[in-house]
């Protein structure tokens, strides 16, 4: 059935389709629409869930994880900060291998304060064991919330969905909204072997010793580089379903590209609609988009820069003293596979600055030509700063 | 009697990491005793995350989980949510947290949970300070007390912080102070508290021989005298407004239990008359809300 | 040394950081360096008692409503309860902890309760050895004497030369002791103890028929004998109290000088002699094969005296206490009156299952025994904090340093 719908409407749909159970969230913009929906759908009887109004996101992340550990399907959403106060429960939940999906809404980290779209929020968060998956649009939301209720109950690992802040939580687009049977046979309930049960007790999560702590890392470790194959087994199996695909690296034109732009989130549309119109101009200009952050998916990373000479990246975040976070992963991406690649990374977009095609365009010619706008600092160079 | 000692045997089992004569562990037993094999229990950073074993063993044969320092009311508000969802409402959900875990870092998910007056029981073992980190201060430490981080140098200031207040403050269904100095009271309250729906804080006083400096055999008559004294008086309070004492023995002078203990030396030497003053004080502040004991 | 399971590969490790059995295999008894040792011990008023009877013995097991077994325990240190029921002059109940309380427990009135409905109880005997004693007299002492020689395992007749058995007791006006009151107690306990009882005996050593032939050893009793007659039988004296050996064939056990001559309130002190004269001379008597040897105080019967300072009467005050003193009563006391005065016992020095010791240990190191029927240390996990000790109220527990 067809919808119009904000992503962030398609977020609390997502859930209400996954039949999740336990929802325990804290309002931040520009979440919010996220759980007011729910509220009404569980008042109005749509989903038979409990909505647990935390007093703070910390809270709202550890009921989760209490819920799961019952055996309960949980979900939560946040933002910025409201992500970074949950921190210590990220790796909390990672640790206890629960399979939670929360959906963040990536957007600037104060002071100053700032509402819009920024990606440090969540990629600051990239060590704490959570898989990573980052949307495009609001359809990609819709289904990504799905699958991810599936692989994260199959691996027994959180996983958290990434929208842009406004860009995607609060622009309306047309969606196919899939039927709740289709969803109940693509997505069954869950069922853990291992739970906080009273008839087969255990402790969870108590003191480790030097001897097993290892071994437990080196596993999870393991089992989260195992999810890029389980995505991508489930993703066919959601193709399956609802001929739609959602892999965790996108191309875009790079078979003969002599540079490729590469990003994650909403602005990887604008990107290819940048290279389609620097290719009228006679460069060669592809696009790679990386859905998924963690695990990185190495595979299918050296696949899409197979024949790729330049890469350009574009991070809306920094990782201050050193780089755009994703220029960092590309590069650790990169290191083994390729030597020879050139570079050029740019740090645009931060605080909701838009990365349209107007702002693109000028930052893909200074990659390639050496002269443009863009102001260096350290390996970054950054659009939109004062002179 | 035989079938109380048998069931306590089964779900508190022997070898866990705890100093002897430890308290906290008295009162797991005491409060397992009572709520039985059918409890979850939700237990943060404290004496009894260390205590209770080193992973892959544990000595509580119920299930735990093991949270992190200020999540535990929210952690277990989360996990009966999710057993509620799942068609189970039988299941007592026990959040067991001590001092540092209640009155300080865990004092918001506290407010937060018993505000929504979600259906878990919280026990907070009191031992008056973080003493699995070494014996610093809490906001549970009373005045004048020695702890790692009041040194004999510069003694605790501040007066403890009325937990109970602060739970009667959110019109809490059922809240109670208990002692492992006193048992039967703290069952009675257990069992009292199981039946209640919403949430249910008892704040439990647990002896430290270790953080405190007493005699390892004195963890029971420490707690029975700080009840006598009336330091630490037995009470319940209903629905926020009406306070109620529980029996207690007749009240006694502070000497014996500030004697037994050697975080009190220093306070002993110069400040006891204020100290004594103090807990009349408050002992009078607690006469004055409450009505007249339940009989026995 | 509990088995401890151990993961041992990657494939054993569970996803979820979950344990996967108990603690039991740490033995936390290493940190001891005090045990904790829980031993019955002899309370203020079996101290005071001249015959050492385990007085909060009997008293629980009547509290149980066991009156068989309460009989039991009152026999294996007096055999004429009926007696001391109605003359000692009780001793024991002026050490009463209780009566700092309210009363002191009319322990008298129990045991005469006992000894006026006791007849079928069952008295374990060691196997019967094929020595042979005979006690001349049927006072106190002698019925005494012969009931323990007999019960372990010395085969024994009595022989008096009145024509009625009692000895010095015979003489007692019946507002002491009714007649029929001495008959029964005599009676069961010749019957208990399967002793013949021959009054009116000749008894002539220098042409000794049928017992006295065949005894290995004759004990001549003062309680019932003259002077005289003791003097004339070329007996050894005996003075039960030195620790020389037996020698002789015949002893006339001598009395110190506070018992004589008989005063009936000393019943009890006559009584106890008696048992001493069985101990002292059953080594030549009795050979305990490889049974247990009755002599012996069993188990759970104490022979430590116990500290009245361990006995913490104030946690005894409020709910701590079972029933209520109740004004007394003249004559021989019905069931109910009985059980209610053993409830009132405070169990000083001896353990009677209140099991605080195991409510309050931290480590659950504290438990039954698998018959339920008495309090053990699990050695393996003590760590000897001292709590069960200190918090018994009844001073059972104390704590000692014990070299492995």
């Amino acid at each position: 059935m067809k919808k119009v719908l904000m992503g962030t409407e398609a977020a609390a749909l997502a859930a209400k389709l996954a039949r999740v159970q336990v929802i325990s969230a804290y309002p931040i913009t520009p979440q919010t629409v996220i759980v007011e929906n729910l509220a009404d759908m569980i008042g109005g009887g749509e989903l038979k869930a409990n909505y647990m109004p935390v007093e703070s996101e910390h809270s709202a992340l550890a009921s989760c994880i209490g819920a799961s550990m019952t055996g309960a399907r949980a979900f939560t959403a946040s933002s910025s900060h409201g992500l970074a106060y949950m921190h210590e429960m990220l790796h909390y939940a990672s640790g206890a291998r629960v399979p939670v999906v929360m959906v963040n809404c990536n957007r600037a980290l104060g002071p100053p304060w700032n509402l819009y779209c920024d990606h440090t929020d969540s990629l600051a968060q990239r060590d704490t064991g959570w898989i990573q998956y980052y949307c495009a649009d609001a359809q990609d939301v819709l289904d990504t919330i799905l699958i991810a209720y599936r692989v994260a109950e199959r691996a027994l690992l959180p996983i958290m969905i990434n929208l842009d802040a406004f860009y995607l939580t609060h622009t309306s687009e047309v969606l196919d909204v899939p039927d709740q049977e289709k969803v109940d046979v693509f997505l069954p309930p869950y069922q853990p072997s291992t739970k906080l049960s009273v008839d087969d007790p255990k402790t969870f999560g108590n003191v480790c010793g030097t001897d097993l702590f290892s071994s437990i890392r080196y596993k999870r470790h393991c089992d989260t580089l195992s999810l890029e194959k389980l995505w991508d087994e489930t993703s066919a199996e959601f193709q399956g379903h609802f001929d739609r695909l959602h892999p965790t690296v996108e191309t875009y034109r790079t078979e003969d590209a002599d540079a490729c732009i590469i990003g994650i989130g909403t602005s990887t549309g604008a990107m290819r609609l940048a290279a389609d119109r620097l290719r009228e101009e006679g460069l060669r200009i592809g696009c790679i988009r990386l859905s998924m952050i963690r695990p990185f998916p190495r595979e299918r990373f050296q696949r899409a820069i197979a024949n790729v000479k330049h890469l350009i990246i574009i991070d809306r975040d920094v990782s201050f003293g050193s780089e755009g976070i994703v220029a960092q992963e590309v590069k650790a991406g990169l290191f083994e596979h390729r030597g020879d690649v050139k570079l050029t990374g740019f740090i645009a977009g931060v605080g909701g600055n838009d990365v349209s095609v107007e702002t693109i365009v000028p930052l893909v010619r200074q990659a390639i030509s050496g002269a443009g706008t863009a102001v260096e600092a350290g390996k970054t160079f950054w659009a939109e700063v004062l002179p | 009697m035989n079938e109380h000692a048998q069931q306590k045997r089964d779900l508190f089992t022997p070898g866990h990491y705890g100093c002897p004569g430890c308290g906290a562990t008295l009162a797991m037993q005491q409060t397992l005793s009572v709520l039985g094999e059918d409890t979850i229990v939700v237990m943060p950073a404290g004496c009894w995350s260390t205590l209770i074993g080193i992973y892959p063993y544990t000595c509580l044969t119920v299930p735990v989980i093991s949270v992190a320092f200020g999540s535990t009311a929210a952690i277990a508000a989360g996990v009966k949510s999710g057993l509620s969802i799942q068609g189970n409402d039988h299941t007592t959900v026990l959040a067991w947290a001590g001092d540092g875990g209640t009155f300080d870092i865990g004092l918001q998910a506290l407010s937060g949970a018993v505000e929504r007056n979600d259906d878990i029981l919280f026990i907070c073992y009191d031992n008056e300070a973080y003493m699995n980190t070494g014996i610093q201060r809490s906001s549970a430490t009373p005045a004048g007390v020695w702890t790692t981080t009041t040194p004999d140098s510069a003694l605790k200031a501040q007066k403890k912080k009325n937990i109970v207040e602060i739970m009667a403050a959110h019109r809490i269904p059922y809240a109670a102070t208990a002692s492992i100095g006193a048992p039967e009271d703290l069952k009675g309250k257990l069992k009292k508290a199981k039946d209640i729906k919403g949430t249910r804080f008892i704040h439990l006083f647990a002896s430290c021989p270790t953080g405190w400096r007493h005699a390892s055999e004195l963890s029971v008559e420490v707690a029975r005298q700080a009840v006598k004294s009336r330091l630490f008086p037995l009470y319940e309070v209903f629905n926020g407004d009406f306070w109620q004492l529980s029996p207690m023995p007749d009240k006694v002078g502070v000497d014996t239990y500030l004697k037994y203990q050697g975080r009190f030396k220093k306070m002993l030497a110069s400040d006891h008359q204020h100290f004594q003053k103090q807990v009349d004080d408050d002992w009078q502040r607690l006469l004055n809300k409450c009505g007249p004991p339940k009989d026995g | 040394m509990q088995p401890k399971k151990v993961i041992q590969s990657i494939a054993e490790l569970p996803t979820m950081p979950s344990t996967i059995g108990t603690m039991a295999w740490n033995e936390t008894g290493d940190w001891r360096y005090l045990t904790p040792l829980i031993t019955n011990k002899l309370a203020p008023c079996s101290q005071n008692c001249p015959a050492g009877i385990p007085i909060p013995s009997y008293l629980n097991a009547l509290r149980d409503g066991s009156v068989q077994r309460s009989l039991a325990l009152l026999l294996t240190h007096n055999p004429l309860p009926g007696l001391t029921g109605r003359l000692c002059y009780h001793p024991c109940q002026a050490k009463c902890i209780r009566k700092k309380i309210d009363q002191a427990i009319s322990v008298q009135k129990i045991e005469r309760f006992l000894a006026d409905i006791g007849t079928e109880v069952k008295i374990e005997k060691s196997k019967t050895a094929d020595k042979r004693a005979v006690v001349i007299g049927s006072g106190p002492l002698g019925l005494s004497c012969a009931f323990y020689l007999s019960s372990w395992g010395c085969r024994v007749v009595i022989m008096d030369p009145s024509n009625q058995a009692g000895g010095a007791l015979l003489d007692l006006p019946p507002e002491k002791i009714e007649p029929q009151v001495l008959v029964n107690e005599i009676n069961r306990l010749t019957l208990l103890a399967d002793i013949k009882l021959e009054t009116g005996a000749v008894i002539d050593f220098d042409a000794p028929g049928e017992p006295l032939a065949k005894a290995d050893l004759v004990i001549l009793d003062p309680t019932s004998l003259s002077e005289d007659f003791t003097a004339f039988s070329r007996a050894v004296a005996f003075d039960p109290f030195d620790d020389s050996i037996v020698t002789g064939d015949i002893i006339a056990v001598t009395l110190p000088k506070k018992l004589r001559p008989f005063k009936a309130p000393m019943i009890a002190h006559y009584i106890a002699v008696g048992r001493l004269v069985a101990q002292k001379t059953s080594d030549s008597l009795v050979r305990p094969s490889g049974q247990q040897d009755l002599r012996q105080p069993t188990p759970d019967l104490p022979r430590q005296a116990a500290n009245v300072e361990n006995i913490k009467v104030e946690r005894f005050l409020g709910s701590g206490l079972a029933a209520k003193a109740e004004a007394k009563q003249e004559g021989t006391w019905d069931r109910e009156r009985t059980l209610r005065e053993a409830g009132r016992c405070l169990s000083c020095g001896t353990c009677n299952l209140c099991l605080q010791c195991i409510s309050f240990c931290p480590d659950a190191s504290v438990r039954l025994d698998e018959r339920e029927t008495s309090v053990v240390v699990d050695l393996e996990h003590c760590k000897g904090c001292g709590i069960c000790a200190y918090e018994c109220p009844r001073g059972v527990i104390t704590m000692e340093e014990i070299s492995t």
